[in-house]
């Protein structure tokens, strides 16, 4: 029999598919389609200290095998979500994590706070450092490997009772730097990857089609990308690696854990296929049955041969 | 609001872009309300489908509470896909989705149409006319080989008054260029419009003027159609709504119309 269970930081998931920020709103949403007890963990729409309105239209649009989004972080703020969402979401027999980003560091610190007292029953907060910082001319907080350390450390000693995971963004030169900055700044896990940017151009108006020009991208377009990362971000760092990117089957999941991933995260595929998740935890215990894998860290240390001698 | 297959039993080709395909679903097409909207694939087989994302359509009608029909129109792969459907096919939908069209007793409903935003008032066609209720009909497009369904509206005993930009049916024009002139002298017509967003945007100034009641089905891209992924943005008076959530009928007198790149 394989035990699917995940422990990371203290907290236990009952397995590792879980679902990405941005892509399960509130976890309500999916109700109508699946039983939430089954998921490891829902990892919820990112956490403003306001609300914010998000972006103009256009948001989204399809690329090929895959879309892209300007939704502009669109959230009901960090106070609504703990009063409102969270208590709605206790119900189900699953872990929630919260994603959460600010406009400037002392914002971090005021969600990651907020949530730190209010909301102790959470698995654990990731930082989405892919946010320009208002207060440096909007360079990305997690745009190198110092103010990724730096602003993980910060929240490592604002948020001490709440595992720290970090999401990182794919939009850089060294994956691997950015994991063990992390690391050292004292983040639990990292989570990797957020969308790649890209855009796309409507050409009978001959206009960008996003409102904002540029968008993220994801969905299976992405994987190969995202698994080459997490399979990086493995070899650097001894905390767990959660993977997200492409992923739409429980093939696509095994790839990740073989690459090191301690859980996955998906995202995309629950647009067009809302019961995507629970088909790739049965394909994943039916594999590892098969197999004769009998645990998730028995997977991850599957994959033989050569181990980092990447060029 | 459930995510299933359902099965094509019939297709209808109405001109060379245009289609009405036929599904059975008896639990969708009971629960079905005029205004609503169901998310489809054009690809059922691949693992990973081609397009990717469904696509959101109206309902067009129901019959006898076990089969529901919508309006495609070919655009792109994906509705060319859709075009293509054998029968037999089941087809992965998640719906019904959204509002309804508000009717209210005693007032004179005003249906306008532009292109294939005639989807969904043969449904609500249908309802009316079982309540002894005769609507009103402006349908535009740019010449008569586009007024898909007219026909099926005349049947049903609809008041149709065409508009055609070429002039080969009814008004020479827009539809709007008709409706204004019957609007004025009444007070006790209630306006239901759908088609494109210029279409939209001088119908409600039109209502504004005329401080008529106006009710709009919007169509915007949509990711999931199911109020996850909040991409479905339409920008309101009261601020962003999502179409799939608050809508797709609006009070068209709270829209705000700013050119897109799209629609």
């Amino acid at each position: 029999m394989f035990d699917p269970t995940v422990r990371i930081a203290g907290k236990t998931f009952k397995n590792p598919i879980w679902t990405a920020s941005g892509t399960f709103a509130y976890g309500t949403e999916f109700e109508p389609f699946i039983d939430l007890n089954q998921l490891g963990a829902i990892i919820v729409k990112g956490l403003s200290v306001e609300p914010r309105a998000g972006n103009a239209p256009n948001r989204i649009y399809e690329t090929p095998s895959g879309m892209l989004n300007s939704i502009g972080l669109q959230n009901v703020g960090m106070v609504n979500f703990v009063e409102e969402k969270l208590p709605r979401l206790r119900k189900f027999d699953t872990q929630v994590i919260a994603n959460i980003f600010g406009r400037t560091e002392d914002e971090y610190v005021q969600v990651a706070r907020y949530l730190n007292d209010q909301a102790e029953d959470l698995a654990g907060i990731e930082l989405n450092i892919s946010c320009p910082n208002v207060k440096e001319g909007g360079i990305e907080f997690g745009s190198n490997p110092e103010s990724t350390r730096h602003i993980v450390q910060t929240l490592r000693n604002a948020c001490n009772r709440l595992p720290l995971y970090v999401k990182l963004s794919p939009n850089v030169s060294d994956i691997a730097a950015m994991a063990v900055a992390c690391e050292q700044g004292g983040a639990d896990a990292v989570t990797l990857i957020n969308t790649l940017v890209g855009m796309a151009i409507d050409i009978e108006n001959q206009r960008p089609v996003l409102s904002t020009v540029f968008g993220g991208l994801s969905g299976p377009a992405v994987k190969p990308v995202a698994l080459r990362m997490v399979y990086q971000a493995s070899q650097a760092v001894k905390i767990p690696v959660v993977g997200i990117g492409g992923i739409s089957r429980w093939e696509d999941a095994v790839e990740f854990f073989l690459a090191g991933a301690a859980a996955v995260q998906v995202g995309t595929a629950n647009f067009y296929k809302p019961n995507v998740t629970v088909e790739i935890l049965d394909g994943l215990i039916g594999y590892s049955e098969r197999k004769l894998i009998p645990n998730m860290a028995a997977l991850r240390r599957a994959m033989k041969g050569d181990r980092g001698e990447c060029s | 609001m459930r995510y299933t297959t359902v099965e094509l039993v019939g297709k209808r080709q109405l001109n060379r872009d245009n289609f009405l395909l036929l599904f059975e679903d008896p639990e969708i097409a009971g629960a079905a309300l005029p205004g609503q909207f169901l998310m489809m694939a054009a690809d059922a087989d691949a693992e990973t489908p081609f397009p990717l994302l469904m696509r959101p359509f109206s309902f067009f009608g129901t019959e006898r509470e076990q089969r529901f029909s919508v309006l495609v129109k070919t655009v792109g792969i994906g509705t060319r896909k859709m075009a293509a459907f054998a029968p037999g096919a089941r087809v992965p939908v998640i719906g019904p989705i959204g509002n309804q069209f508000e009717v209210r007793p005693g007032r004179r409903p005003l249906l306008i149409a532009g292109g294939v935003g005639i989807a969904p008032f043969y449904l609500l066609s249908q309802r009316l006319i079982a309540d002894g209720v005769r609507p009103t009909l402006f349908y535009g497009a740019r010449s008569r080989g586009d007024l898909v369904t007219l026909e099926d509206f005349e049947k049903l005993g609809v008041e149709v008054l065409a508009a055609t930009e070429d002039g080969s049916l009814g008004h020479k024009g827009f539809v709007t260029d008709a409706l204004a002139p019957f609007l004025s002298g009444r007070d006790d017509c209630d306006l239901m419009a759908c088609g494109p967003t210029p279409m939209l945007a001088a119908v409600a100034g039109l209502a504004a003027r005329q401080e008529c009641p106006l009710q709009v089905s919007v169509e915007c891209y949509m990711g999931c159609g199911f109020g996850a992924c909040f991409g479905c943005a339409v920008e309101t008076m009261e601020g962003y709504r999502l179409a799939c959530r608050s809508g797709p009928v609006f009070d068209g007198r709270k829209l705000l119309w700013k050119q897109r790149s799209h629609v």
